[in-house]
């Protein structure tokens, strides 16, 4: 598995930050249905411009995949490749952590 | 935290194939700087850059690098459309692929019709000069005959279809090293022809002739032609969406950015027009030098490498249009074929080879083969300009079908398509001034041929839309297990 490669963070997009991951974990919650980016910009009261936003870096960093209409979006493979280096490396450095199950976004 | 279940839409599951339509291709592996390598080919930003002093000044004047900031700022509106649609389809078919997604089946073919015509030509004018160029290198009296030409046509064909069979980061890796080892030399003339001269250039706005200056804006217009040329890589290329919108956006400001160098630092910004050597770019670069043969070879080395560079890219693009339209059944399925060894559309290239091949071998056996290159290359502006002016139009309907309006996105593409409609018009009325529509024939030709091709698979019978939106769409490998309901 590759490591992914560094991108430019300046570190002052907190909100950024904090609407990519509301944005991933409502993905994750349709499922094999999707979710379009109205459906996201209207559950998460996001402005639509910083919904596309988002969404293209997202989809830029194979986070985030288009289904084949091109409308609906769901969880890329490239979040496999995340939740692997955190359960293998919370497997090795604290076998005692609790599992996943605390905390989320509204959605 | 919610249920899963709140806010779960009526639709259906999304279910996504196994493997791509366009499977056979070497998907996703080639790397940023290939991608970059491709637009850059098809722009030959070094080669421009030393040819658009003359071709700008004697239109423009003194406000030529006004000419460049109003056309680079057209271009990177019609750059921004296209951008919008590469950022969310990956689409070797590139802007007929984001026209069928847009709007009718016809306009796609219509800028189908358009791309064939436009990267075509342009493949088979760098084939041809580059045969031309090396033949003037390698000759000792640097005087070429049309005998020598037509051989060093047939080898470096061969030596280009040979990179394109065998990879395409074998012939996207020669593109990019071509153009930075003709960037490389241009700089160097540059600096060169700064060190020569009393660089002192103008920039004043107070006395700008408006109607020389877009005049000039049209001309360079044309210059930027093919920043786009990433996209036909974009299955190839790795992060898709990421990578070929900024191959894009790089080669353009690489291209508006050497051209206003060029004019603004050329000798002829602070040499009097006519106190150049004739016609020769040397003469034009090098007014003041008395050793024309040096620069002269320098010159001319930076434009072969440039040329073949182009050749390649060009041929690439055509390559993957082919493809395109056979796995989308526009043409004979069989097209599609791939190479098992190396990947790539092996039968799309060599049928494409022998297209772009058949007008530079035709140029050669024209008593004025010169005046027929050059016709080669005029032939490609309309069909370049009318398919960025299709594909501007298509991207608001296209916004509305996947349900992800943006008001601006849709202001930029509008004004990128009345620009080009504009530059289309523009060109069409010099033309007809001077009593040759090349321009306005090809229009009508791309627009009466894809009508025709329409109609023809319309009675067929075989064509839907959803087979020409043909892309390279995300398969179960490409997702969360979570998402194909794994």
């Amino acid at each position: 598995m590759s490591l992914p490669e560094p991108t430019f963070f300046r570190g002052r997009e907190p909100k950024a930050v904090d609407h990519s991951f509301q944005m991933l974990w409502c993905i994750a919650q349709a499922g094999p249905y999707g979710v379009t980016a109205r459906e996201l910009s209207q559950r998460l009261r996001m402005p639509r411009a910083t919904t596309y936003r988002i969404l293209k870096h997202l989809i830029a960093e194979e986070y985030v995949v288009r289904g084949p209409d091109l409308a609906v979006l769901l969880l890329g493979a490239r979040v496999v490749e995340f939740a692997w280096l955190v359960t293998e490396g919370a497997r090795t450095a604290a076998p005692e952590l609790p599992g996943p199950g605390h905390g989320g976004a509204e959605c | 935290m919610t249920t899963p279940s709140a806010g779960r839409p009526s639709r259906r599951p999304v279910v996504l194939p196994v493997a791509s339509e366009l499977a056979g291709l070497r998907r996703r592996m080639l790397p940023f700087s290939a991608a970059l390598g491709q637009s850059l080919g098809t722009s030959m930003p070094a080669s421009m850059a030393l040819v658009t002093p003359m071709a700008l000044l004697p239109v423009a004047g003194k406000d030529a690098w006004l000419s460049v900031l109003l056309g680079a700022a057209l271009m990177w509106l019609v750059r921004s459309t296209v951008v919008q649609f590469s950022q969310r389809l990956s689409a070797p078919g590139s802007l007929f692929t984001y026209a069928a997604q847009g709007r009718h089946p016809l306009v796609a073919l219509v800028v189908a019709v358009a791309m064939l015509v436009a990267y075509g030509m342009l493949a088979a004018w760098a084939l041809t000069r580059s045969a031309v160029q090396l033949s003037r290198l390698t000759a000792p009296d640097r005087s070429a005959s049309p005998t020598h030409e037509l051989v060093l046509l047939v080898v470096i064909i061969v030596v280009v279809a040979a990179g394109m069979l065998l990879g395409v980061k074998v012939s996207a890796h020669m593109t990019l090293v071509a153009e930075i080892a003709s960037i490389t030399v241009l700089v160097g003339i540059v600096a060169f022809s700064v060190a020569q001269h009393d660089t002192a250039f103008s920039l004043d706005l107070a006395a700008v002739d408006w109607s020389r200056t877009l005049a000039g804006a049209v001309v360079f217009v044309t210059v930027l032609e093919g920043f786009e040329a990433a996209a036909a890589l974009s299955a190839e290329t790795s992060r898709p969406f990421r990578n070929v919108p900024r191959a894009m956006s790089a080669s353009l400001a690489a291209m508006a950015v050497l051209c206003l160098v060029a004019v603004l630092l050329g000798p002829q910004a602070v040499v009097p027009r006519g106190t150049g050597a004739g016609s020769s770019l040397a003469g034009w670069w090098f007014p003041l030098s008395s050793d024309h043969a040096t620069a002269d070879l320098a010159i001319e080395t930076v434009r072969l490498v440039s040329f073949v560079g182009c050749a390649l890219a060009s041929w690439a693009v055509v390559s993957r249009l082919v493809f395109t339209l056979a796995r989308a059944g526009a043409f004979p399925r069989a097209w599609g074929a791939t190479s098992r060894a190396f990947r790539t559309p092996s039968t799309a290239i060599v049928l494409s080879g022998l297209a772009v091949a058949s007008p530079g071998i035709a140029a050669f056996t024209l008593s004025d083969h010169a005046s027929g290159i050059s016709a080669i290359l005029d032939s490609t502006d309309s069909g370049f300009v009318l398919m960025y002016g299709l594909v501007c139009a298509c991207l608001p309907g296209f916004l509305r079908r996947i349900d992800e309006p943006s008001p601006w996105a849709v202001l930029a593409a509008w004004t990128g398509a009345a620009g080009m409609a504009a530059v289309l018009v523009v060109e069409v009325v010099g033309e007809l001034r001077d009593g040759e529509p090349v321009g306005l024939l090809i229009a009508c030709a791309c627009v009466g041929l894809g009508v025709a091709w329409w109609a023809v698979l319309r009675r067929r019978g075989d064509l839907t839309l959803a087979q020409l939106r043909i892309n390279d769409t995300a398969t179960s490998e490409d997702v969360h297990p979570v998402s194909v309901g794994r």
